[in-house]
């Protein structure tokens, strides 16, 4: 019985019984290219015509370009069409609304990490229909997949966001998981409690964010809890925050489980989950097309090349996505994945905004904490703090490590290898965990 | 008489110092400086690139200790210090002092360092007094770039610096700017393509290259072509060959 639908009475989308016909996760990570391709022409076509007769914003910026959805007859043609930029959706919450408000069953709001005053917000909307068919699509078919009566924590913020009510929807629905949700409104629960939960029910999987699993694992050392022995995770997905390997290696070896990075946002949801090579994220091609682009110029990148992610839903009725940029920098690897799956894999290089600008020059903050992490002495925490004087880079050590002139000379000249000139090491006790999204990088120049 | 200024020796066979000097006999080369070689096995290089495989942090110095005693004629040593090791990395520089070590060698690509903070300006400096040179690879990675490299030297005027490789790439700009601006940075040949040794000819003189082999990537008779290509007089070529290292490490001459 499917949990969402059980009378069986859910009007599954024509594009999708066309192609879906067994109305089960037919993995289009193992469909040729060709019909990939085939599909995503069809359901772009049918995007651009549903929002061009449905949505005034849609209607007014087509016309602007000279374009309508007539003139999209293959993928290449996509690039003719205007892109939807983040702005645009700031404090307008209805902006993409392109069917009867009644139809639309739940609305995201951002968490913030872009919006920070009244007003500009981000909204999503969304149908019944699209979640239904997001959680028929959203097994990743790889080894981060969830097993029917896994217990599975989800530790995400749950008021507003749409990462913790989205992954819970989508594992009970179609994992068929036992889901245990020890997220709230915007934050996370009492630590302690929620390993209490895993302790007690001796969970599975959880589902949260790189640093809140770190918070976790210290809560539980602090209360004599063995997360190993007492709990004996299964797997571990990670997301909202993004994170290096060397920070991902630490979470595996303190966790003792294999750690799957998952990639999505509030407007666009579900992006990519890696696999067991955890070598890039498997795109969900079932419901999402993606162009990598010159941020500068808007000229579409070819495969390999890091730029701008641009998507564009390919199932969503409510509020579709028509080329909108994402504002993440990342790169498209075309060749064939080690695990054998068919679909392109993409990298991510961290948010536009969160490049660290070090001596006249950008580097990924993924790059830098990949480095830092693989330090012995360092702790498990750090920020990126840009002053008028320049990079000062704030850290914890490992327990028992001596703060000394010689360790931050030390950790200074090893980090200078990545950033070039650092202005500071800074070494604190602590660096206060929030319960809610981790802030890495801040900015205090003005 | 030729010297050749850098070539790396191992413990696996393919880059083994009794292999090299075979290479200097057929190759009429009279001495050679020698570093130690295989904390990446240069046969897969490209898999240490792409983070693939990893380099062994483990330092194997007394592979040129070994070989100073077996061919003291014809060898001379230069000690490799990993500066973010400390304290270890003082006692591993006096080791290479005691087994008759003449220069200093770094691997910023192997051990992930700029080329900065207290303790390599230490070891710059006791370079200095010792008259031993630095010998390091520049990186694309901004604190181990070549401009990097000339600012460290900046810092020790004292000591002298060579760019091995003649710096990053098939032709660095800024290693043949910096080595003609700068009277304590010198340019090695091994591994550079002909037209950056044309090039740096013109901007710094033969007076700032020295020959070497980046054996077992290379061969001598492979890098003494490129020379021999050149179109020099006798005397620039000696310059090249032997009498610019000699000047920098002068137990070369005895």
């Amino acid at each position: 019985m499917n949990k969402l639908d059980p009378l069986g009475t859910f009007q599954w989308p024509e594009l999708f019984q066309k192609y879906f016909p067994n109305q089960e996760p037919e993995h289009i990570s193992n469909w040729p290219k060709k019909l990939v391709e085939e599909y995503h022409q069809k359901a772009i076509e049918f995007t651009l015509k549903h929002a061009y007769n449905n949505n005034t914003y849609y209607q007014e910026q087509f016309k602007n370009h000279n374009v309508t959805p007539e003139d999209f007859t293959n993928l290449d043609d996509l690039e003719k069409f205007p892109f939807l930029q983040k702005d645009a959706l700031r404090g307008n919450p209805w902006l993409l609304l392109s069917v009867p408000k009644k139809e639309i069953s739940h609305i995201h709001m951002s968490t913030g990490t872009t919006s920070q005053s009244i007003g500009d917000h981000i909204y999503q909307l969304h149908t019944w229909e699209e979640f239904y068919t997001i959680s028929k699509y959203i097994k990743p078919n790889t080894s981060a997949n969830i097993d029917p009566g896994d217990i599975v924590i989800i530790a995400l913020p749950y008021e507003m966001s749409s990462a913790g009510i989205s992954l819970h929807r989508v594992h009970e629905n179609s994992t068929n998981s036992i889901v245990v949700n020890t997220g709230k409104g915007g934050f996370y629960s009492d630590p302690l409690k929620t390993i209490i939960i895993m302790k007690d029910l001796k969970a599975d999987v959880i589902l949260t964010t790189p640093s809140y699993a770190m918070y976790l694992s210290e809560i539980a050392e602090e209360n004599g809890i063995n997360i190993i022995k007492d709990i004996g995770l299964k797997k571990m997905w990670i997301t909202g925050e993004g994170c290096s390997n060397s920070y991902r290696d630490r979470l595996q070896n303190i966790w003792n489980c294999k750690v799957f990075r998952n990639y999505g946002s509030l407007e666009c949801g579900p992006l990519g989950v890696e696999c067991d090579e955890q070598n890039g994220f498997h795109i969900y091609e079932s419901f999402i097309h993606m162009e990598v682009i010159n941020p500068q110029t808007g000229d579409i990148l070819p495969p390999g090349n890091i730029g701008e992610l641009v998507v564009t839903s390919l199932n969503r009725v409510g509020a579709p996505l028509i080329r909108y940029r994402v504002q993440d920098k990342v790169f498209i690897e075309t060749a064939p994945c080690p695990c054998g799956r068919k679909t392109a894999r993409l990298f991510l290089r961290g948010r536009i905004q969160d490049q660290l600008a070090v001596a006249g020059q950008s580097f990924s903050p993924f790059q830098a904490e990949d480095l830092l992490y693989k330090i012995p002495e360092m702790g498990n925490s750090h920020q990126f703090i840009f002053t008028k004087s320049g990079l000062t880079l704030r850290i914890e050590l490992k327990c028992g490590i001596e703060n000394t002139p010689e360790l931050r000379d030390k950790i200074k000249c090893q980090m200078e290898y990545i950033l070039g000139e650092i202005h500071k090491i800074e070494v604190v006790d602590k660096i206060p965990r929030t319960g809610g999204k981790t802030v890495r990088i801040i900015r205090e120049e003005n | 008489m030729i010297i050749d200024a850098h070539a790396h020796i191992t413990e696996a066979e393919y880059g083994s110092v009794d292999l090299l000097v075979k290479s200097y006999d057929k190759s009429g080369i009279d001495k050679g400086i020698v570093v130690p070689g295989g904390m990446v096995d240069v046969r897969e290089m490209s898999l240490y690139i792409t983070g693939e495989k990893k380099a062994s942090q483990e330092i194997p110095n007394h592979v040129v200790f070994d070989a100073l005693k077996k061919y003291p004629d014809r060898l001379k040593g230069f000690v490799c210090i990993n500066p973010l090791e400390g304290d270890k990395a003082l006692e591993t520089f006096q080791a290479g002092i005691s087994a008759g070590c003449v220069g200093v060698k770094l691997n910023p690509m192997s051990h992930t360092f700029a080329f900065s903070g207290n303790m390599l300006d230490t070891i710059a400096d006791e370079c200095g007094q010792r008259h031993m040179p630095i010998y390091s690879h520049t990186l694309f990675n901004p604190g181990a770039s070549t401009t990097k490299y000339a600012e460290f030297a900046k810092k020790h005027l004292n000591t002298n610096f060579i760019i091995g490789h003649m710096g990053f790439g098939a032709l660095d700009t800024h290693a043949l700017n910096f080595a003609a601006k700068q009277k304590n940075l010198f340019l090695e040949t091994s591994s550079a393509c002909f037209l950056n040794l044309v090039e740096a000819l013109k901007k710094t003189g033969a007076n700032k290259i020295i020959f070497g082999t980046e054996f077992p990537m290379s061969t001598s008779a492979i890098e003494l072509f490129k020379i021999d290509e050149l179109p020099i007089s006798e005397s620039d070529r000696n310059k090249i060959l032997f009498e610019n290292i000699s000047s920098l490490v002068p137990s070369l001459s005895s």
